[in-house]
């Protein structure tokens, strides 16, 4: 052993500490929440596949394929009619969520159902990736909410997040590095 | 301190930041709480610790 053994030691219990820590945090299971709560179901079917409230997971999320000419086949439901209603989706991020989508009206006919159509070339701005999707949808006659994972499809270098992500992570490293010299 | 804690402190903020959006962008893990506040915690604590370290390997 040599006589620098203590230092270096210590610099490897401190790295392995802090891969430690990564690790645990990895391991922190990614809790799936209920999936819609309150009197309100859904599907949406894309290039084939019908999704549903379940899709609530990393591992099996809603896969929105890097495809032109998609379009989104939905239907939604309460079990009983919901008036005076208001809505919203938004994206998670953190401990925030940026609001993506809202909508009101009476619905004074009572529908307890609607289906119709989306093209999804119209979210073609949104980054490849995996995002946490919250929806809420109120008003007389209840609540619902609940959270669904999106998986946007495509190349995350060719996309303007992901390449300042990647030239970051590069960089930081550097800077760790240079952090570490006396 | 031998090191530059400061520079540590933020290039790990920023490996963090850095590492939450990569994983985000590759489908493996979204933007939760986690990711987004313990990354970079992880990141400031192993640069302060690089910086209290420093300089690695050397005799003492």
């Amino acid at each position: 052993m040599r006589d620098g053994a203590p230092t270096t030691r210590a610099a490897r219990t401190s790295v392995l500490i802090g891969l430690g820590l990564l690790a645990a945090l990895w391991a922190i299971p990614l809790i799936s929440e209920a999936a819609v709560e309150g009197p309100c179901d859904g599907s949406a079917t894309i290039d084939g596949i019908t999704y549903t409230p379940a899709n609530d997971s990393p591992s099996n999320p809603i896969v929105i394929p890097d495809k032109e000419g998609l379009v989104a086949e939905w239907e939604g439901s309460t079990e009983n009619p919901i008036t005076n209603y208001k809505g919203s989706i938004s994206v998670v991020v953190g401990p925030t969520s940026v609001k993506i989508a809202d909508w009101s009206g009476s619905n004074y006919q009572e529908i307890t159902s609607q289906q119709g159509s989306y093209d999804l070339d119209e979210i073609d701005m949104i980054p490849p990736g995996l995002w946490e999707v919250h929806a809420e949808h109120s008003g007389e006659g209840g609540t619902c909410s609940g959270n669904v994972m999106v998986r946007v499809e495509g190349n995350p270098l060719s996309q303007l997040p992901g390449q300042i992500a990647a030239g970051g992570t590069i960089l930081a490293l550097i800077g760790l590095v240079l952090a570490g010299k006396a | 301190m031998r090191g530059r804690p400061i520079l540590g402190a933020l290039s790990g903020l920023f490996l963090g930041l850095c590492v939450a959006v990569l994983l985000q962008q590759y489908g493996i893990r979204p933007l939760d709480n986690l990711s987004v506040i313990g990354f970079p915690t992880i990141g400031i604590i192993l640069g302060l610790l690089m910086a209290k370290l420093a300089p690695f390997g050397s005799k003492s």
